[in-house]
């Protein structure tokens, strides 16, 4: 689900709610897309209903997005590295935003 | 001189014909007044069962049509009247449960170029003192407001001047954001800024955006076009009804996702207000994907010093009416937070807290009040008079007292919790989870940091019976692992860390 109000880069969008999935399958994570405007993390993408009402873990992807998890601890640090770094990877060949 | 010719040319600067007609259909707005008062006209006599069944939907989180909020305002059995509060605070309750949010008002700037007749900010006014905030005096209200009273949100206030423009608007926001004060056991900062601003272009907002800035919060004052008409007088920016109108539009379309709407009650007849209301929550779910008004708002006319249409008006909102309006409007847009503020004395707030979700205290409505002046009303430099001058800590001692827990959280627009997002877990009773567990780790940094030994007391009892229910409601509404984080956090604000949220 994605933020009608909003204009990503739809490849980027796309490979991140692919992940998103997976993640979520498999692991019980929930992964959000948020544009990051000062102390406001505004919702871009992910899993609008979906919620363990842990406390989230906010990760930065680039100083325009970020990431928010909830469960992201249960998911290996390999996987972790492993998601940024597509996200990221994804977002400097998109340009993000 | 030079200063009106650069207020002229500014002025004709800030409307733009082109931001209001493509929203409109066939060059007319959505606020059709014949529509409203027909739906008024017709909807009478409604059958209880009718009302009951009209309840259940409310109570599903549903936005009712206007067909089905006239026939709410057209109830005449009080007894009735008593079922559909205690509906409307159901349906409140599963939203945002039992949490009462608290912000303070910071007015920075009442230097206005309108001239709206019922208006103590007028540009006429020749009794108002007019003053704007320098950086560090905001900054200055900022430090008592987060470092002596204990708030954390705040809705900063401008009237509509070029030097109060949306540049000024965003550094005052970096200002209160900069603000830090040690407190007795941690640190006081304002989290959530929000504003109550003049519309704006859609260029402007999107530098509001940028910045971060909470809710853009703009009020029709009332919909109804002749009158809107007759009390701003042509030639002043406020004059133009769809400017106003879209004001949320273009918000929306600039990014801004969290959009406020509101009526000055007292204005014009207040069943159509209420419809009106209704009528610009439906034009914004349609338009923009199911994101309607995050908060309404339904201050009622005070008096103001040199503001005639205050004491002329005949259309002054009884306080039984009052209860009754603000009793449709929780059933009719039910996902949307309701403020009701310290303009309403402290009996009323005290009868329709359970049906709302927001209030302020400690509220002080003068430009640099809170840093300057004594807890005296001073009529030169405020825009109408407060009913309800309590402290923060009298009122939250009050709260406890009957059950409502003080919410400061801030956590949702910092952790995506915004836009179609924040609307979906609302209309789910998803959010009211995360209001419970927040306002009981943001209640207690606030006990700590800023209340009375009485007030301690009170409100420890009343966060040992939040956590009792938590524990009662795991693991069906809670998992094992959030009560557990629950208990974590708590530990670690009694420790002195801050700003631990869910």
């Amino acid at each position: 689900m994605a933020n009608a109000t909003s204009t990503f880069n739809e490849s980027f969008l796309a490979a991140f709610l692919e992940i998103a999935e997976a993640v979520k399958s498999e692991f019980g994570v929930y992964l959000q897309v948020a544009e990051i405007l000062g102390k406001r993390w505004s919702f871009v993408a992910g899993e609008p209903e979906g919620s363990t009402f842990l406390p989230s873990k906010r990760l930065m992807l680039n100083e325009h997005l970020g990431l928010i998890a909830e469960n992201w601890e249960v998911l290996p640090r390999e996987k972790q590295e492993e998601i940024l770094s597509v996200l990221r990877e994804k977002l400097a060949v998109t340009r993000g935003m | 001189m030079r200063a009106l010719e650069k207020e002229i040319t500014w002025t004709e600067s800030v409307i733009k014909e082109d931001q209001i007609s493509k929203f409109m259909k066939s060059g007319r707005d959505f606020i059709n007044d014949e529509e409203i008062w027909q739906k008024i006209r017709t909807n009478t006599s409604p059958e209880k069962q009718e009302i009951r069944e009209i309840l259940q939907k409310s109570l599903s989180i549903e936005t009712l049509t206007p067909d089905e909020a006239a026939k709410l305002l057209n109830v005449k059995d009080e007894e009735l009247w008593k079922e559909i509060f205690e509906v409307a605070a159901q349906v409140k309750t599963k939203v945002y449960d039992n949490r009462i949010v608290t912000f303070a008002p910071l007015y920075c700037s009442n230097y206005c170029v309108n001239n709206c007749l019922y208006c103590g900010f007028r540009r006429d006014n020749t009794l108002e003192k007019r003053r704007r905030l320098s950086l560090e005096e905001v900054k200055n209200e900022a430090r008592v407001l987060a470092g002596e009273i204990g708030h954390k949100r705040l809705i900063a206030v401008y009237g509509e001047h070029p030097l109060s423009d949306a540049r000024y608007i965003a550094d005052t926001i970096e200002a209160i954001y900069s603000v830090k004060v040690p407190t007795r056991g941690g640190v006081g900062q304002i989290r959530r800024v929000n504003i109550n601003a003049a519309p704006m272009s859609v260029e402007d907002l999107e530098m509001l955006r940028e910045i971060g800035i909470g809710t853009y919060q703009v009020f029709q004052e009332t919909y109804h076009h002749e009158t809107y008409a007759r009390i701003h007088p042509p030639g002043t920016l406020k004059s133009h009804y769809q400017w106003r109108l879209y004001s949320m539009h273009r918000a929306l379309e600039a990014g801004v996702d969290d959009v406020a709407i509101g009526a000055l009650f007292g204005l014009y007849d207040w069943r159509f207000e209420v419809l009106a209301l209704l009528y610009h929550a439906i034009e914004l779910e349609s338009m923009f994907d199911g994101v309607g008004p995050h908060t309404i708002s339904f201050p009622r006319l005070q008096p103001a010093l040199g503001a005639p249409y205050t004491q002329e008006t005949k259309y002054l909102v009884s306080d039984e009416d009052f209860k009754k309006l603000v009793t449709v409007l929780r059933l009719a847009i039910p996902y949307s937070g309701m403020i009701i503020t310290a303009r309403e004395r402290a009996e009323i707030r005290r009868e329709l807290m359970p049906i709302c979700t927001q209030t302020d205290a400690s509220t002080r409505i003068g430009i640099g009040a809170y840093r300057e002046s004594t807890n005296r009303q001073e009529s030169e430099r405020q825009q109408f008079l407060l009913g309800d001058t309590r402290s923060l800590d009298e009122v939250i001692r009050e709260l406890a007292e009957m059950g409502y827990i003080t919410s400061f959280c801030t956590a949702g627009y910092r952790c995506g919790r915004t836009g179609d997002r924040i609307m979906k877990l609302l209309r789910t009773g998803r959010e009211g989870k995360f209001c419970k567990l927040n306002a009981i780790l943001t209640f207690r940094e606030w006990l700590d940091d800023f209340a009375s030994e009485e007030t301690k007391k009170i409100g420890e009892e009343l966060i040992q019976r939040e956590m009792n229910e938590i524990k009662e409601k795991t693991p069906v509404d809670f998992s094992e692992r959030v009560y557990q984080e629950l208990q974590v956090y708590y530990k670690r604000i009694q420790n002195g860390e801050r700003d631990l949220y869910f």
